[in-house]
């Protein structure tokens, strides 16, 4: 039954362009892909000079290894992005690296030169609380993995479980500290806050419990940080309220002593809890008895309990971070310092919203000139190593440093060397080497793209001095006369300097022709196919991004930014007007205090921007970017804050007086997905408004999840389609049409469905609503012209689909002139139908052009991480079941109900994309071209012809053969007509 | 001797009269002697007899009819054409539209040669007609293959989009 319609079918398929498809040799020439890890959790660097690895667990749930040499990534595994794939604790044991994951239910271990898996064992469930080696007095051979409620070992050769021990009283008690030294025995310390520790000593080779022993500590709370194992399995824990030390070896004591800390003239700073940072250089041997009491945030104490007593090696004020780092014997501690004083909070310009930043100066400590340095000292003595200080410079208003590690090594000349690996606030890796050379640096917070708009790039120097002359007022003739001489003379020296670049590279070869791009040559090709890509990610870090080659051009850090707040990017100013700058806002809103900030700044050059935004008192829900601009052709952005009152940015009298005439025809809505409730709202003239529709949507029986509405950049090209007989299908192309999507809160797959609901934004008209029974989540979207394509997983036939919505108002025009959505008296037509996806979908988007005369293509991301580039044509309810004359006449493909996916059509062939969350599209200046970005931890950028490129001649386009055929033919013209008249002047003589 | 010869011209269309005598002349002294063949007068005007006349009448017609005559033959093509744009019948319909043009075109020599024929306005006409039938029929022919701008499908990429009234925006709450 179904072979004949596809047997059909299939010829259809073949004729149709796949566009998406390239050359061996066009391989890179467009695209290009970046690879991220993401914010750093875990780190090792191994102790060797010639090392050229460094592994890395990071919070976006990868493993991978990096090039030390030059950060490049050696191998990376990706795992899911859900908690579940959270990796919760890293060990490096040789070469292999051990990681736990998904909260302590799969222990894996890989092989870190190749990034193979060694092995992997999955766990019994129980909160994952630590992991150690386990080591033997000769050899490390187990790995121990401490449960909320139980102690297992594991083999690390295999993984195999060699025991596993149910801790005792383990509902009161929190067991968090793990401890081996290489005796044969495990020390596992648990804790019943304010009462006292449970320490239990397990024997390796049988997992009994030998000892266990309940130690007084009425005064401790947690264990994480405040205490430490030193020496000699001693446990060491500091009391900030008292300001003293615990102390109590393991093996032997049965009670904790006291050593209080004012006889060290220790100050401790108020508020803050003490810290103890400790280090084992080898599970097989003890701790060193030496380590670090934080005591404020920027002050550490370097310590030192050795046979019962404390002794100060070395106080450091002004430090940001400590580390230590062993090689061989020598164990040193890494110090990051601060060039100049620390200083709480800064408030420099650059922060916007002072209410943020009054509730974050308590805990910031700024750098003022953003220099700092490293140094070494050795442990024993504290004291400070000769010739070992890094000193490095992060950029201004950059972010603070946030963890340290080092690579420590001996040189030839039994010196300590070493290299430092520094992860700041913004999430940025650098890898340093002395005396402050940066080998490399990552920008990782890149993995982490929020929000994305590409904004054309300005004209060259040239162009602009031309355009400027018009832009300006008339100084006069001779004056004007002058202007012009001088700008011809620019742009004839540009020219030549262009032909000469020309001439010099040709005689290169093409690999080596590298277009060097920064900021001072960045100007608009030809056809406006290279822009600027600014990118917001949740870090807080705005990037500047040139497309076609991905090199970061700017970055800028807003410090007050909150991890988990809400951004909102628009376009104010394009480069269209020349002597104004473009201008991009950016629209910050923390999630916990709801108040929001306006950061507005230049997309070209990253640089703030001098226009002072309004400060905004309440908290805002939405923006409304208007298509009226003021005298300095600024779009005005409006602001609705949580009393509904409207803040117009840029507030001049022109933009006043002008919203003042247009008041009538604003309408905005909200939507709240927590309460159900969609409203609309008229704005009036003084700024304020009224409510004029509100549709609820009960949220016991379904929530709403995605609401969009049209890009207000779309051009639609053709009003209709032509159908068979040659009348036309009018689109019903309502711009403030709004597609609302709502999941149901019964999960059950019997009961589970999906709402759609097409409204209008003015009014709140439900022009159609469907809802899909036995349809689940998670639901992608793309919102178009005049039709919507969704795509949702079908619990009853388990499998993905997709379903089309088109809508047509008939043959004749209600209006042809105006669109009002006040008066719209028949509903249009809305056609249906629906297909089956052979796959999940992570992200969805449709393609866009200049005028919109190309056709459309939908860009699907697939969970693999490629990108296929299906024909909107596939996915159109005319498509006739069975075919007629006029079905053929209109070029349908008749129905079939599965979409096939072809590997032909991934616009990223093997250019996979991990974890996408996005496809960005922008037109570029071609009509056939359209710009892609796809973003996740991976970004990839991309130009797709969807109507192949029907305005470009073919990259392989033999100009040599046209010409010389061209040339040929004019020298046989010439050399004819000469042969020509010879022979007439013979034939007259004779 | 000279109205013998007179005599004989006047039989035939041309006759040479070998056996004159060098110095006589046929005409007049004043005109001179013509060449072998030479004849001072139009001929045929009075030589035309009664059949002729018919066959020029029927010459006429012919040219008259001639584009009627097409007509079937026209329409057999079409029919074997197809409605299909491909090159040959695309040439077809232009041939036969530009003839029937062409014709139109150089009308009025097509009038003067139809000058001797009594029945002049009606040929004329007859000719009009015939050639007015061939352009329609192509027009159709056009139009039966979609070639002639006659729908509103055909001025859709000329339909300019609505102008927008309300301007809205939003979304979910921040």
């Amino acid at each position: 039954m179904a072979a004949g319609p596809r047997a059909l079918l299939l010829p259809v398929l073949v004729l149709l362009p796949l566009a998406a498809a390239v050359y061996e040799d066009q391989v890179g020439k467009f695209d290009w892909r970046q690879q991220y890890v993401g914010k750093l959790k875990f780190a090792s660097l191994e102790a060797s000079q010639g090392s050229k690895k460094l592994v890395v667990a990071t919070e976006e749930n990868v493993v991978a290894a990096l090039n030390s040499r030059s950060g490049e990534i050696l191998w990376r595994h990706v795992d899911k992005g859900t908690p579940e794939g959270a990796v919760d604790a890293m060990l490096i044991h040789g070469q292999d690296a051990i990681t736990v994951s998904n909260a302590g239910r799969i222990l894996r271990s890989w092989e870190t030169n190749i990034g193979g898996l060694n092995w992997e064992t999955s766990l019994d469930t129980g909160s994952f609380q630590g992991a150690a080696l386990v080591g033997l007095p000769e050899a490390v051979k187990y790995v121990a993995v401490l449960k909320k409620a139980a102690l297992s070992l594991h083999y690390l050769s295999n993984g195999h479980q060699k025991w596993v021990e149910q801790l005792p009283e383990s509902e009161s008690t929190q067991y968090q500290l793990l401890y081996s030294r290489g005796t044969g025995v495990i020390h596992v310390v648990g804790i019943v806050p304010q009462s006292h520790l449970n320490v239990l000593t397990f024997n390796v080779e049988d997992g009994e419990i030998t000892k266990q022993v309940r130690v007084a500590a009425p005064w401790l709370g947690a264990l994480q940080g405040c205490c430490a194992v030193v020496g000699e399995a001693v446990l060491v824990c500091v009391d900030t309220a008292a300001r003293s030390l615990h102390v109590c070896a393991l093996d032997t004591e049965q009670d904790m002593r006291n050593i209080p800390l004012q006889s060290l003239e220790l100050e401790f700073a108020d508020d803050f809890q003490a810290r103890i940072l400790a280090t084992q250089p080898s599970v097989t041997s003890a701790s060193r008895t030496q380590f670090f009491l934080q005591l404020s945030p920027s002050h550490f104490s370097l310590l030192q309990y050795k046979q019962g007593l404390l002794s100060h090696l070395r106080d450091f004020q002004q430090a940001a971070l400590v580390s230590f780092a062993t090689t061989g014997e020598k164990t040193v501690a890494a110090v990051l310092t601060c060039r100049s004083e620390l200083k709480p909070g800064s408030s420099d310009g650059l922060h916007a919203g002072s209410t943020l930043e009054d509730a974050r100066r308590q805990d910031s400590l700024t750098c003022s000139n953003q220099t700092y340095n490293i140094n070494l000292y050795l442990v024993e003595t504290g004291q400070r190593l000769l010739d070992t200080t890094i000193t490095f410079n992060l950029e201004q208003g950059g972010a603070r440093p946030q963890q340290l590690y080092i690579q420590v090594f001996l040189k030839k000349d039994d010196s300590v060397g070493y290299r430092a690996l520094v992860q700041t606030e913004d999430h940025m890796l650098m890898f340093l080497q002395q005396p402050g050379k940066v080998v490399w640096s990552r920008e990782e917070s890149l993995a982490e793209v929020v929000s994305l708009e590409m904004v054309d790039l300005p004209l060259t120097g040239a162009q602009a001095e031309l355009e400027g002359e018009f832009g300006k007022k008339a100084d006069g003739l001779l004056g004007m006369f002058l202007k012009r001489l001088s700008s011809q003379l620019i742009l004839l020296q540009a020219w030549t300097a262009h032909l000469w670049k020309m001439f010099y590279d040709a005689r290169k070869p093409r690999s080596q022709i590298k277009n060097e791009i920064n900021i001072d040559n960045l100007a608009r090709d030809e056809f406006n196919l290279q822009k600027m890509m600014v990118m917001v990610t949740a870090s807080g870090k705005l990037f500047g991004i040139e497309s076609s080659s991905g090199t970061i051009l700017w970055k800028q850090y807003l410090r007050n930014v909150k991890p988990g707040s809400s951004f909102k990017l628009m376009v104010q100013r394009t480069t269209a007007h020349f002597p104004h700058p473009p201008q991009c806002t950016l629209l910050v809103k923390d999630k916990e205090t709801k108040m929001s900030f306006l950061y507005v700044f230049n997309p070209i050059f990253g640089k703030r921007s001098q226009v002072a935004p309004p400060v905004l008192k309440r908290p805002i829900l939405q923006t409304l970017l208007l298509p009226i601009m003021d005298q300095d052709y600024a779009k005005v952005l409006l602001l609705i804050d949580d009393e509904y009152k409207v803040t117009p940015f840029p507030a001049t009298k022109n933009v006043l007086r002008q919203l003042e005439e247009i008041a009538h025809s604003i309408y905005f809505y909200l939507v709240d997905a927590e309460q159900g409730k969609l409203s609309g709202f008229r704005l009036k003239k003084d700024l304020s408004t009224e409510e004029s529709w509100e549709v609820a949507i009960p949220t016991e029986v379904q929530r709403i999840v995605t609401v969009k509405g049209k890009r207000s950049n779309e051009h639609v090209h053709s009003q209709g389609r032509v159908m068979g007989d040659r009348s036309v299908l009018y689109k019903s192309l309502n711009p403030n049409l709004l597609a609302v999507v709502t999941e149901s809160t019964d999960t059950h797959h019997e009961r589970t469905f999906i709402g759609i609901y097409l409204m209008d934004g003015v009014t709140g008209r439900i022009i159609h609503s469907s809802v899909q029974k036995k349809a689940k989540g998670p639901v992608h979207m793309v919102h178009s012209e005049n039709w919507v394509v969704y795509q949702y997983w079908n619990t009853k036939a388990r499998r993905n689909e997709f379903t089309v919505l088109e809508l047509y108002e008939g043959t004749e025009q209600y209006n042809a002139t105006a669109f009002s959505s006040l008066d719209r008296p028949i509903l249009p037509q809305v056609l249906q139908q629906s297909y089956i996806f052979p796959s999940a979908i992570s992200a969805m988007e449709a393609t866009i052009t200049e005028r919109g005369i190309t056709s459309r293509h939908l860009l699907i991301g697939l969970p693999s991480g490629a990108i296929l580039s299906l024909p909107k044509a596939l996915l159109d309810p005319r498509r006739p079941e069975i075919p007629t004359e006029q079905s053929r006449e209109e070029n349908l493909i008749p129905y079939s109900p599965d979409v096939q996916i072809h590997a032909e059509r991934f616009i990223n062939y093997n250019q996979t994309i991990s974890r996408m969350r996005g496809i960005y599209t922008a037109p570029s200046g071609l009509e056939s071209t359209c710009l892609v970005v796809a973003y996740g931890l991976d970004i990839f950028q991309t130009r797709v012809y969807p109507s192949k490129q029907f305005d470009v001649l073919k990259d392989d386009y033999d100009y040599v053969l046209i010409s010389s055929v061209l040339f040929g033919l004019v020298f046989a013209t010439m050399i004819t007509k000469r042969l020509a008249q010879v022979k007439l002047l013979n034939r007259a003589w004779r | 001797m000279a109205a013998a010869a007179a005599l004989r011209s006047r039989r035939f269309k041309w006759s040479l009269d070998l056996g004159a005598a060098p110095g006589a002349r046929p005409r007049g002294a004043a005109e001179g002697r013509g060449p072998l063949g030479f004849a001072d007068r139009q001929l045929g005007e009075g030589g035309v007899h009664e059949s002729d006349k018919i066959l020029m009448e029927k010459r006429c017609w012919d040219v008259a009819l001639a584009p009627l005559k097409q007509i079937p033959m026209n329409l057999f093509i079409m029919y074997m054409a197809g409605n299909t744009i491909s090159i040959f019948p695309a040439m077809m319909v232009c041939m036969m539209g530009w003839r029937p043009l062409q014709a139109l075109m150089s009308l009025s020599a097509t009038l003067k040669a139809l000058e001797s024929s009594s029945r002049r306005a009606l040929q004329g006409l007859v000719f009009l007609v015939g050639n007015g039938l061939g352009l329609a029929l192509a027009l159709y022919k056009c139009q039966a293959m979609g070639l002639l701008p006659t729908r509103p499908s055909d001025w859709l990429a000329f339909v300019t989009p609505p102008q927008r009234m309300e301007f809205t925006g939003g979304g979910l709450i921040l």
